[in-house]
């Protein structure tokens, strides 16, 4: 090959390689915009744009007395961009100083040197979302916000905050366990658990268009996806007689250095949970209590004595009366070949009737009877007892709304461990597992004529105000037993308050009658089993409803390991009800017997009503339902004259520089008067104004002293 | 011989045309890159727009200072500026504060000065000289070992600097020794050992080792069968063995960084969160631009910095995102017409010196230009080398401008050497 010829080859070579380069990035290029185009298009949206959740606003948990058990605010996350350009070396050096100060003055969590230096760092390190401090509130954001170097604005400051939600309860410990918590991956608990759906809202999305660095702002004006917010849960909890039963509870297991106990009160008609408390001690045994566990409505074991009325509900629905008596054989008897028990009173009760039984709670005389009518080998066989207590449904659960619920648990003849003793210590409530909240299920059913209605503890739920659920009574049986049955049932549970000698006659005496029946389970304290070096401990119970003759409310209380040498059912548990019985008594007008309105006025003759300004007068006229004659209006001061038929009322004549009549006045009109004329008043006594010091129509004085005398 | 009339005389317009519109894209290009709302002036020096307006006055003036010197010099200057700046070289890692790992900036009174960039004029110029000597023929191998060594020796002193991406730019001096004379073998054997490598890494050794049995069989069959064909095809099949033996191994030498860029590249890894970060957002820029582009200041993807280095050796994403396929068709022509230029002016010289040297300015650019355009498109491995009078930065700027104004100027003098 010639050399010229050689050259211009290489020379043509080096020059197609710049074109084979060329073209290769040119078709390379195209390929990436043109074929995977879209491709690269959508990633660049993604990246520019992207979708973010709005926090529907958590709904709101009251009282059915319209109380916040739980509300949702906002509370916030400060970051600060130390490398915010906007802040100057300058600026930095001349505000850091106070900043810090005023940091520190803030939060009071660090020095105004550590503020100082963890900022200064910051910035060194350009940290762009520097940790200020959590869990700032609204308040203190505003502070924060007025602050040297962040009151520079929101970018240019470099301040970032970041809103979160923060669930408060505002009466704190009050039935918290009821109202529960939502956490999510955690296990649900309380009513935040279980209406979690309801409450929470659904979350709304917005599309936010990147606008510079580590800044993003909404794409468009309106939300991709309006938020939802949760709707508000009316809870049936009034929180009123919940303090009481909380407190009352409290006191009690403080006095006795409990272990745990519960109390809950239920609307016999309806099932609506009017307070639950679960107090449980510390796992250090120190004497606070706190909600740790629902023990109500998670904690299932021997019910003991109280279930005695189910072990009588059988007996009598095979036939048996509360006037069949037997033999308590001096308060000591063994069974199925050895097994001894004993009667809590030494001596036993003779021989007595069921009624006395129950009423006296005798563990001789009901195994008697069971044994007599169902033991293996009778006529109807343990069976049958097992048939009557399933057929009131109390071996399931109740279903309630709150998670957690502890399944019931009663032994029957089909389970391997039964043996010849099961059925008379089943009759005394032991070999099963039920909840306080099982128990009281079925007492207020036969308080409710033996209707068994689920316990709920949600009235109604609302969106903005408005009701769109309305929780409605849900029965779970229709008659556990006969309503004879119910009947003997209710007398023997009145026995029980009301007799001589019956095991809850401390409850007696009351403007209401209770019924009901106190327990007191011997249980094995945790594994060491009761009988072998383990330490015996007591569950007193009372379970009961109120009035007797009228039953409104049931209501359970239940302490386990009193300690203080006293456990019987009565004497723990029993001051515990009397105390919310009271609460809800006092509190309920529909419990007190109605007024008779005409009867009540023709006996004492029309009310007298103190001196007052007119239109209080016609207020309290027309609330009471006294007929009245009211001739004047508005700011005139009335003197009122009962006579037999109408309250006359007649308007007291006054003239601003003279000192008024204000006798007959009650304190509050009368101070007002006589201050708004510019007098001193020395008020002495209570009641209505019997005299004043200064006569009636002295021209006034400011400033001058006035006595008046109230009786 | 004459004297030059006047500085603009016989100067190659084409180039300085091509040279000043590149410089001023680039500008733009950084302007829109780094844009800053609050710094809204290009002529604002506290932002890098600013500074590169600097470095563009400066390069001018470099350009003229160039152009001022006697042509003699550059041919007579040739050593002393190729050991001087080798000297620098080998002082760099002594007086350089460590950068993102590379020791390669030296830092005078606030200006940070690459001597790797200043290697490759000054590498050229050597080159030039030692192959325009009269008795120099590209055929001999004593002349090929020197050739190399001058080669070499910058490259494994910027090599020690941990800037591989400017080591490798020396190896494109292979174009100007094979424009000289050196055999086409060479640059076949070159390539097919790039291939090799290429498929070592993509496919297991087994196939690759049958593969080489294949062509071993086929070249014993296509041969004339002598003793000399018989050892040369079986040194050959040794090489190939070798090769897919050792490119495992070599790879595993590598850093981990560029073992990760390579991987990527040739798609047996993705990570687009970590060492595939800057390709992927390089990709999304280039491939949302679309025909038309964005437009001027309209590139989310520069706007927002999600390009790293992005007016650095990522500048050409901000020409495909804002640009286009019709902005980036425009650069790559300019680029292309700049090296047939250039080429076309080192072909005109009879000077050998102006030859060879004009040659390594189109083997540096075209190197630069091919290796930065491609990683950005996702062609090439991620090197961090500079596109040339486009990416922002001093050193590579004035190093750049020198580079070809020397060019130019050579070539302008070859006219007052002639007439």
């Amino acid at each position: 090959m010639d050399q010229k010829n050689d050259i211009l080859w290489r020379v043509y070579l080096i020059g197609a390689a710049m074109f084979v380069f060329g073209f290769a990035i040119i078709g390379r290029v195209a390929y990436l915009q043109f074929v995977q185009g879209d491709y690269w298009k959508a990633r660049a949206q993604e990246l520019t744009t992207r979708t973010v959740d709005i926090v529907a606003e958590r709904g709101n948990i009251f009282s059915a007395d319209g109380n916040l058990l739980a509300t949702s605010y906002p509370i916030y996350d400060l970051r600060v961009d130390a490398a915010a350009k906007s802040v100057t070396k300058a600026i930095f050096n001349r505000d850091i100083d106070s900043l810090a100060y005023q940091l520190s003055a803030l939060f009071g969590d660090k020095s105004r040197k550590q503020y100082k230096q963890e900022l200064t760092i910051a910035r060194k390190r350009k940290d762009g979302y520097y940790l200020l401090k959590r869990n700032v509130t609204y308040g203190q954001l505003k502070k924060v916000k007025r602050m040297p170097i962040f009151r520079m604005g929101k970018y240019k400051g470099g301040l970032i905050e970041e809103a979160k939600s923060h669930r408060q309860k505002p009466y704190d410990l009050l039935a918290s366990r009821t109202i529960g918590y939502y956490v999510q991956g955690q296990k649900p608990v309380g009513l935040e658990g279980f209406y979690d759906n309801i409450l929470r809202g659904k979350n709304g999305k917005r599309v936010m268009r990147k606008i510079s660095r580590g800044n993003w702002k909404p794409l468009r004006s309106e939300n991709e996806i309006e938020p939802r917010d949760g709707y508000d849960v009316v809870s049936t909890i009034d929180i009123n007689i919940q303090d009481v039963a909380e407190a009352a509870l409290m006191k009690q297991m403080v006095l006795h250095k409990c272990d745990y106990g519960t109390a809950v009160l239920m609307e016999v008609a309806t099932g609506e949970i009017k307070a639950i408390a679960n107090l449980m001690r510390g796992s250090n045994r120190d004497s606070i209590y706190r909600e740790y566990e629902n023990v109500a409505v998670g904690k299932a074991s021997d019910p003991g004595s109280t279930f005695k009325l189910l072990s009588a509900m059988a007996l009598l629905e095979e036939g048996v009366q509360p006037t069949d008596s037997i033999s308590t054989h001096g308060g000591k008897i063994t069974f199925c070949n050895g097994v001894p028990m004993e009667d809590s009173h030494p001596g036993g009760y003779g021989t007595i009737t069921l009624q006395r039984a129950f009423e006296v709670s005798s563990n001789t005389a009901f195994i008697g009877f069971v044994q007599k009518h169902f033991a293996k080998g009778t006529k109807k066989g343990p069976e049958a007892f097992i048939r009557r207590i399933y057929n009131t449904g109390i071996h399931q659960p109740l279903g309630i709304e709150i998670p957690g619920e502890a399944k019931p648990y009663i032994k029957n003849t089909e389970d391997k461990t039964w043996s010849c003793p099961t059925l008379p210590m089943l009759s005394l409530g032991y070999e099963m597992n039920i909840t306080p909240l099982q128990t009281l299920a079925i007492y207020n059913a036969v308080a409710n004529g033996g209707v068994m209605v689920k316990p709920h503890f949600i009235k109604r739920v609302l969106d903005k105000g408005q009701v769109i659920k309305e929780a409605r009574p849900e029965i779970l049986n229709k008659q556990i037993c006969s309503p004879q049955t119910i009947e003997k049932l209710r007398r023997m549970m009145e026995g029980v308050v009301q007799s001589k000698g019956g095991t809850a006659s401390s409850l007696k005496g009351l403007n209401y009658t209770i019924a009901g029946k106190t327990g007191t389970a011997v249980v094995a304290d945790n594994n060491k089993g009761y009988k072998g070096d383990g330490k015996k401990i007591y569950r007193a119970s009372f379970v009961g409803y109120f009035p007797a003759d009228k039953p409104q409310y049931s209501c359970i209380v239940l302490i386990n390991n009193p300690t203080e040498g006293q456990y019987y059912g009565n004497v723990i548990a029993g001051p515990v009800f009397k105390e919310i019985a009271d609460k809800v008594y006092s509190t309920s007008l529909e419990l007190h017997k109605e007024m008779d309105k005409d009867s009540l006025f023709a006996e004492t003759g029309l009310p007298y009503m103190k001196t007052t300004f007119s239109a209080e007068a016609n207020a309290i006229a027309t609330k009471t339902g006294v007929p009245f004659k009211n001739p004047n209006d508005g700011l005139v001061v009335m003197e009122t004259v009962s006579t037999k038929n109408e309250l006359k009322m007649r308007a007291r004549v006054s003239k601003e520089e003279f000192v008024p009549n204000v006798k007959g006045m009650g304190m509050k009109d009368a101070l007002y008067l006589l201050e708004n004329l510019g007098l001193s008043v020395d008020a002495k006594g209570m009641g209505k104004v019997n005299s004043q010091s200064i006569t009636p129509g002295t021209k006034i004085e400011k400033g001058r002293k006035i006595v008046l005398n109230f009786s | 011989m004459r004297n030059q009339k006047h500085l603009l005389e016989g100067i190659d317009i084409w180039l300085v045309a091509l040279y000043v519109v590149l410089v001023l894209l680039g500008w733009m290009n950084i302007y829109a890159a780094v844009y800053n709302e609050e710094h809204q002036n290009i002529f604002d020096i506290t932002q890098n727009y600013g500074k590169q307006m600097i470095w563009i006055g400066t390069s001018f003036f470099l350009a003229i200072i160039v152009m001022v010197i006697d042509g003699k010099f550059y041919a007579a200057f040739s050593w002393p500026i190729y050991i001087a700046t080798m000297l620098l070289l080998l002082a760099t890692p002594l007086l350089a504060r460590d950068i993102n790992g590379q020791k390669a900036w030296i830092e005078i009174g606030g200006f940070q000065i690459q001597a790797a960039e200043f290697a490759k004029f000054a590498a050229n110029l050597a080159l030039a000289k030692f192959l325009s000597q009269l008795n120099i023929k590209m055929e001999d191998f004593d002349t090929k070992v020197k050739a190399v060594c001058v080669i070499g020796l910058p490259f494994f002193l910027i090599l020690a600097q941990n800037d591989t991406g400017s080591a490798l730019v020396f190896t494109s001096f292979i174009f100007v020794l094979y424009r000289e004379g050196l055999s086409s073998s060479f640059l076949l054997f070159g390539a097919g050992v790039g291939v090799l490598a290429i498929l070592s890494l993509l496919f297991p050794q087994l196939y690759l080792l049958v593969g080489v049995g294949i062509i071993t069989a086929l070249m014993f069959m296509a041969i004339p069968r002598n003793w000399k064909n018989f050892f040369i095809v079986c040194g050959l099949s040794a090489i190939m063995i070798g090769m897919v033996m050792g490119v495992n191994l070599a790879f595993d030498k590598l850093q981990p960084h560029q073992k990760e860029r390579i991987e990527i590249l040739l798609g047996k890894k993705t990570d687009n969160k970590g060492a595939g970060y800057n390709v992927n957002q390089s990709k999304i820029a280039i491939g949302s631009g679309g025909f038309l582009g964005k437009g001027f200041l309209q590139g989310t993807q520069t706007k927002y910095d999600f390009v790293p280095e992005q007016s650095t050796d990522f500048i050409f994403c901000t020409v495909g995102e804002e640009w286009g396929f019709v902005g980036s068709l425009v650069i790559i022509i300019l680029f292309i017409l700049l090296l047939l230029r250039v080429v076309f002016v080192a072909e005109r010289q009879r000077s050998a010196f102006t030859r060879i040297y004009g040659y390594g300015v189109a083997s540096i650019l075209l190197f630069h230009f091919t290796i930065n355009i491609g990683m950005t498109v996702g062609l090439l491995p991620v090197i961090g080398i500079p596109l040339p009078f486009i990416s922002y930065g001093g050193s590579s700027l004035w190093s750049f401008t020198i580079l070809l104004f020397i060019l130019i100027k050579l070539d302008a003098y070859r006219l007052q050497i002639l007439r």
